[in-house]
């Protein structure tokens, strides 16, 4: 008897091992629900916050009285939707912007796991948005024309600084100005420039290398053009960097590469450490809580080559795209086009997000559509009507897309050589010899 | 002949769950990283390409690869060996000499084995800070300013500066094992020595070490498997991998490429290294130490 209950205890105790290891096999994933068709909407939660979304699946509900929109909000979005995705459940909709430590929009578009989105951009869309955000290398990966990514909440990029410092106006506008004033900060014991992290170059690369080349030469260096760093334009490139780094504050990499350390830099130019970072306009909000009630920012693109020389500002923008294996694929795209609707341009402006006090504060995202300018004002129209300074153009686009290319860390081997710059532990020739060796393997395996 | 059939059948079910949870949570998943390794893949999708043994022949040639096991093994030996000779030292000093406090001392040098490494990356973030840090701010006050630098950020110390964090951590843990150990020597044996004229430093090479021998080889094991495990984290959170990969190690290596560079089975290739590295490592530490083993 006792042994009996021993043995049964014990195949009890042998059964609650398995206990976990059910897995969801019984969730009917039917595109509908009673009357409604289901639209799934994955979105990540970062500094625009949340509410920005909850706003437009009930703008969208409104609208589309049939559809029911499942929204799934995580500031760890990717950890979330892999073991979903493994499983066969993909959402419709997905927020997730590229550059992410995950690579998880990246390894989809390698995987070429996205949706064709093309239709969505045609007719009155396409005239409505503004230049170069429908077709670029950032929306259109495969370079064949077609449109996997939306774009949406755009931002542009370049030098940030304390406007108190230049109250005559007279900011830097070539290079060999900002030379000058760097030497005059150095005798004062303060830095001319620093970055936030050595992947915030991305942008200022990318309009260092317009600048320097015109469009013709931009598009093909996107490509990995071998000629790229060889030519003058890239030694051009390169010497301007190289000379950067000289004049950038010593404690930018010890901050940069910690983690959370990069807002130390942003705080230095606030401090009136470092006189310029680049940055796109997210800052403003980034670092608003450490911000003095009376400081007031300065945004300038980058400084000219030469005197009346043009200067370019990178545009940035977010990412909205949708997965080949989900089930609604129609209310996708409606959802992508709904985005750039007046009501959603409007919903976005309005947006707030709760700071550490528990207040809202205004966090406004804008649509690359045109005119919107008009809609803004303050310290956001000013930041936004750079393009409509003299001789400011936009830069856009991305490096193009690859197969993976396995032992190729893309971003140290570009932008992580510069933390090297700075701390001279690398010079400026084996910079280049690194970047053309990147280039070789990236051409090779161009998708 | 019954009864032991049914003694069998007992200790088998016995031994199942635990062997039914050791299988499904760690040989399939080991298995599975062997058989991923093998495969080019996203890590997303389904589409996988078989590709041998092309992985590791990349692998082999891979520079960051390379630079990360060079820092790996800096790291383990580093810390191994440092934290082994300042955790017996002190471990022989709270048992021998019957401090007073003996017990506060021991949960003062365990608390930093407690704390979430997160807690821990932060705290000497916040030490190692350039302008407003603990370390520089005190060189600065002792007026040794040529002593400040760069601690996170100067290619040359930032993993020196790891290093120390990591040892930081483990004393506590270590030293509480070999007290614990130590503890069990009978006290006569030191009186004897004491007796025949050996001092301290002789009594502590002759009597303590031998007789714990056993329990520093269990523990060579643990540094090696922890210390793999803990520079991950630390340098996940403190450095990414640092000025250039000057703090790279293997899993932070592992996962840049799974994930960031989208190369799963790449990064599959470089876990497999990883596994049998370790391996490897812990059966040579293992058979080097073999000694008798003393009975008293």
């Amino acid at each position: 008897m006792k042994k009996l209950l021993c043995m049964s205890l014990v195949a009890l105790m042998a059964a609650t091992t398995l206990a976990g290891c059910g897995s969801k096999k019984g969730e009917s994933s039917n595109a509908t629900e009673g009357e409604k068709r289901v639209l799934k909407v994955a979105a990540f939660e970062g500094g625009n916050g949340g509410d920005i979304w909850k706003n437009l699946e009930k703008a969208f509900e409104e609208e589309n009285k049939d559809v029911d929109v499942q929204l799934q909000l995580s500031s760890k979005l990717d950890e979330e939707l892999r073991p979903q995705m493994l499983n066969g459940e993909y959402p419709d909709v997905v927020y997730y912007n590229m550059g992410q430590k995950s690579g998880f929009t990246e390894t989809m578009i390698k995987e070429e796991a996205l949706l064709d989105i093309s239709d969505v951009f045609t007719g009155d869309l396409k005239d409505k948005l503004a230049e170069g955000f429908a077709e670029n290398a950032i929306t259109q990966p495969y370079g064949d024309g077609k449109t996997y990514l939306a774009p949406i909440f755009y931002s542009p990029t370049g030098l940030w600084y304390d406007a108190s410092k230049f109250e005559d106006g007279k900011v830097p506008a070539t290079w060999d100005e900002m030379w000058a004033y760097g030497d005059k900060l150095k005798a004062e014991g303060k830095a001319l420039f620093t970055y936030p992290q050595s992947g915030y170059f991305d942008g200022t690369l990318f309009a260092m290398l317009y600048q320097a080349g015109g469009s013709d030469y931009y598009k093909k260096a996107l490509e990995y053009d071998t000629n790229t760093w060889n030519s003058k334009e890239g030694q051009l490139v390169i010497d301007t960097v190289a000379k950067l780094s000289k004049y950038t504050w010593d404690a930018t990499v010890a901050n940069a590469n910690s983690d959370g350390g990069f807002k130390k830099n942003q705080q230095a130019v606030i401090d009136g450490d470092v006189a310029f970072m680049p940055n796109g306009n997210w800052v403003v909000g980034e670092m608003s809580e450490s911000t003095p009630e009376n400081f007031k920012w300065g945004f300038m693109p980058l400084p000219a080559y030469e005197k009346g020389g043009d200067r370019y500002a990178y545009t940035f923008f977010e990412q909205v795209w949708a997965p080949k294996e989900g089930k609604n694929h129609d209310d996708a795209k409606a959802f992508i086009k709904f985005l750039y609707s007046d009501k959603a341009v409007d919903l976005m402006l309005a947006n707030k997000v709760q700071n550490k006090d528990g207040q809202m504060v205004a966090a406004p995202v804008v649509q690359p559509i045109k005119g919107i300018v008009n809609k803004l004002d303050g310290d956001m129209k000013l930041f936004y009507s750079i393009y409509e300074t003299e001789g400011v153009l936009p830069a856009l686009g991305n490096w193009a897309t690859t197969d993976t290319i396995e032992g190729l860390d893309f971003k140290k081997a570009v932008y992580g050589a510069i933390d090297s710059l700075v701390d001279e532990s690398m010079t400026a020739d084996a910079w280049k010899a690194q970047l053309n060796d990147t280039f070789a393997k990236c051409k090779a395996a161009l998708k | 002949m019954n009864k032991r059939k049914s003694q069998r059948r007992f200790i088998f079910a016995c031994m199942a769950p635990a062997v039914i949870l050791i299988t499904i949570f760690m040989a399939i998943p080991t298995f599975n990283v062997f058989r991923m390794s093998l495969y080019k893949w996203g890590g997303i999708s389904n589409n996988k390409t078989f590709q041998g043994l092309k992985n590791f022949k990349i692998l082999i040639k891979d520079q960051n690869f390379l630079q990360s096991i060079q820092n790996s093994i800096l790291i383990i030996t580093l810390v191994t060996i440092i934290t082994l000779a300042i955790a017996v030292f002190f471990a022989a000093i709270l048992t021998q000499e019957k401090l007073k406090g003996q017990n506060f001392f021991r949960v003062i040098f365990y608390i930093p084995n407690i704390l979430s490494i997160v807690v821990i990356s932060a705290i000497f973030g916040a030490i190692y800070d350039p302008q407003s840090g603990l370390l520089n701010s005190v060189l600065g006050f002792l007026s040794l300013d040529n002593l400040k630098r760069m601690w996170m950020g100067d290619p040359n110390i930032v993993i020196y500066s790891l290093i120390f964090a990591l040892i930081w951590q483990a004393i506590g843990y270590y030293m509480v094992m070999y007290m614990a150990s130590m503890a069990s020597i009978p006290d006569s044996f030191y009186e004897a020595a004491g007796l025949d004229g050996a001092g301290k430093v002789k009594q502590f090479f002759v009597i303590t070490l031998p007789l714990i021998w056993d329990n520093i080889r269990t523990t060579l094991t643990f540094f090696v498997i922890s210390t793999i495990n803990l520079s991950f984290l630390m340098v996940q959170i403190m450095t990414s991998g640092g000025p250039n990969g000057q703090t790279e190690v293997f899993l932070s290596y592992m996962y840049k490429q799974a994930y960031t560079s989208s190369a799963y089975g790449y990064g599959m290739a470089i876990g497999v290294v990883v596994f049998s590295f370790s391996f490897i490592l812990s059966a040579v530490i293992n058979k080097i130490t073999e000694r008798e083993a003393l009975e008293f």
